[in-house]
């Protein structure tokens, strides 16, 4: 079943009123939209819970509009990142304007959850946060069960065991699980690190 | 062999993982409570658009049994009468042993328990009743409630109120009279503070009239109630605040939010000077956001020339530096 697919069932349960698809919603989506947001509003809990809150909130309501045309964590990091727009607009004048390269219209929303960094990084820091924020973005694309067991299993440094017990599944699905997260992880990760470069070189060019 | 079954060996992800920190978790706290809001917003929406198509497709053999229903609601006895309506609700509440949402209609003689959980009813008869956690109360009729344990809050929201609350204890009978209270009962005594009005509290023998600004403790054994000074904001009414009905701004001069905040933290609203109030009175609001009080004035004042702060009990409005 192809993510949208899976993604367009989800919502129809929750339109069902299926209490289980509106936990399983939250539970895969709010951490990854929390960290969507922070990365883009920095250490501010208020605002981030906020914008996070509203986003939600929106979303909620719009549920019926939503086709699967799109996976539903971009769908969401859409109405999030208008909010974060608004959010700013409204505070311009006391707030200095962020504007990050990736927002560039024609980088793909996954790309959008990463932060400029500093730039008085050394090199090898610069390459390993940049490294390590790709990483990271590219699990929270994947859908909530592959992202959590990638990182359960090399972050964590989790069993597959460990693993099989927390998604409460038995160990031959498990070690299908990860296979096709591995799949998918390389598919995402392969094509931010592509559009990122791509879109750094669109930069320059235009200097 | 795949990696898969516990051997680390050819991974390359193993690797390119070899600095990554797990990712961040988000507030237990912050989690909790935009889950509560955004499940009783869920269940709202979803709630009655289920609702509406299973009436749809009951329409008609509705019709058919109409005949039948009716006979049948002549042999049964007549239904306990709604006496209000939940608007908010946060955590486990139950009445009569069944979940609350936000919508649920609330029947006569059904017991509220809000366990951990708070909830906020809109009275059929007028009026805003808050209940914190750990609190017992059951509806004998519309306007009359017995508090078996915890702590209420009502607001008559400035004498809207047509029939007003009574709220019965074993220490006595609260009734308002144009207010906002809370009554606490905590194990031998039962405390009232008025923030706003008049409270008269009914006893066999006597009555004890409670002003705002006033707490009066009725205690088992205690020849007389102690009568004491109370703060009409500030940390003991936060909970209540939190429960403040919704507010929809849409449309509606800033000086209608203005007022409302004023009303449901118990502050007094200041302008610094009158071009600021005039600027209040100009400025017509639109969209929507639901936030409490305090944080609904912060995040629309944000998009108006105007700001705010806190003085003691007063809410001073100027003109944004």
């Amino acid at each position: 079943m192809t993510d949208e697919l899976a993604d367009r069932r989800l919502v129809k349960r929750m339109l069902a009123h299926d209490a289980e698809a509106f936990n399983e919603f939250f539970a895969g989506f709010f951490p990854r939209l929390y960290r969507f947001a922070r990365t883009r509003l920095g250490e501010d809990p208020d605002t981030i819970k906020e914008i996070v809150h509203v986003t939600m909130s929106k979303a909620m309501r719009k549920l019926g509009s939503y086709r699967g045309e799109a996976a539903l964590f971009t769908w969401l990091c859409t109405i999030c990142r208008n909010e974060i727009n608004d959010h700013i607009a409204r505070a311009a004048r006391d707030r200095k304007h962020i504007v990050l390269t990736e927002d560039l219209p024609d980088v793909r929303a996954a790309v959008d959850a990463l932060t400029a960094p500093s730039s008085d990084d050394p090199e090898q820091t610069f390459r390993r946060l940049e490294t390590t924020r790709l990483i990271q973005v590219a699990l929270d694309q994947l859908p909530a069960h592959y992202g959590n067991a990638l990182e359960w299993k090399y972050v964590y440094g989790f069993s597959v065991e460990e693993i099989a017990a927390r998604l409460g599944l038995g160990l031959d699905a498990t070690q299908s699980v990860l296979a096709r997260a591995k799949r998918a992880f390389h598919d995402v990760y392969g094509a931010l690190t592509k559009d990122l470069v791509a879109a750094r070189d669109g930069i320059g060019e235009t200097r | 062999m795949s990696d898969e079954d516990g051997s680390n060996e050819s991974d390359p992800l193993r690797d390119l993982f070899a600095h990554v920190r797990p990712r961040a978790v988000p507030p237990e706290a912050d989690g909790a409570e935009i889950r509560r809001a955004l499940f009783a917003e869920w269940d709202a929406l979803t709630g009655r658009r289920v609702l509406i198509k299973r009436l749809s497709a009951a329409a008609a053999a509705a019709v058919l049994i109409a005949g039948s229903a009716t006979l049948l609601l002549r042999m049964s006895t007549a239904p306990a009468a709604v006496v209000a309506s939940v608007e908010r609700v946060r955590g486990n509440v139950e009445v009569g042993g069944a979940a609350l949402a936000v919508g649920g209609r609330i029947p006569s003689a059904a017991r509220i328990d809000t366990h951990d959980g708070q909830v906020a009813l809109r009275l059929d008869g007028g009026g805003s009743l808050r209940l914190a956690p750990q609190t017992r109360l059951t509806f004998a009729a519309r306007g009359r409630a017995s508090l078996d344990a915890g702590t209420v809050y009502f607001d008559s929201e400035a004498g809207l109120t047509a029939r007003g609350l009574e709220v019965r204890t074993a220490f006595g009978t609260v009734r308002d009279v144009g207010t906002q209270f809370v009554a606490r009962l905590a194990g031998d005594s039962l405390d009232v503070d008025v923030r706003d009005g008049r409270v008269a509290i009914g006893r066999a023998a006597d009555a004890i009239d409670v002003r705002a600004g006033e707490r009066v403790s009725v205690t088992i054994g205690a020849s007389a109630p102690r009568r004491e000074a109370v703060a009409r904001f500030g940390p003991e009414w936060d909970w209540a605040e939190r429960l403040a009905p919704p507010f929809d701004i849409d449309g509606r001069p800033l000086i209608d939010l203005l007022r409302w905040v004023e009303a449901q933290t118990g502050r007094t609203l200041v302008f610094a000077d009158a071009s600021t109030e005039q600027a209040a009175r100009d400025t017509v609001l639109s969209g929507t956001i639901d936030l409490e009080p305090l944080s609904k004035l912060a995040a629309v004042l944000a998009t108006t020339d105007l700001d705010y702060s806190l003085d003691g009990e007063r809410i001073v409005i100027r003109a944004s530096k």
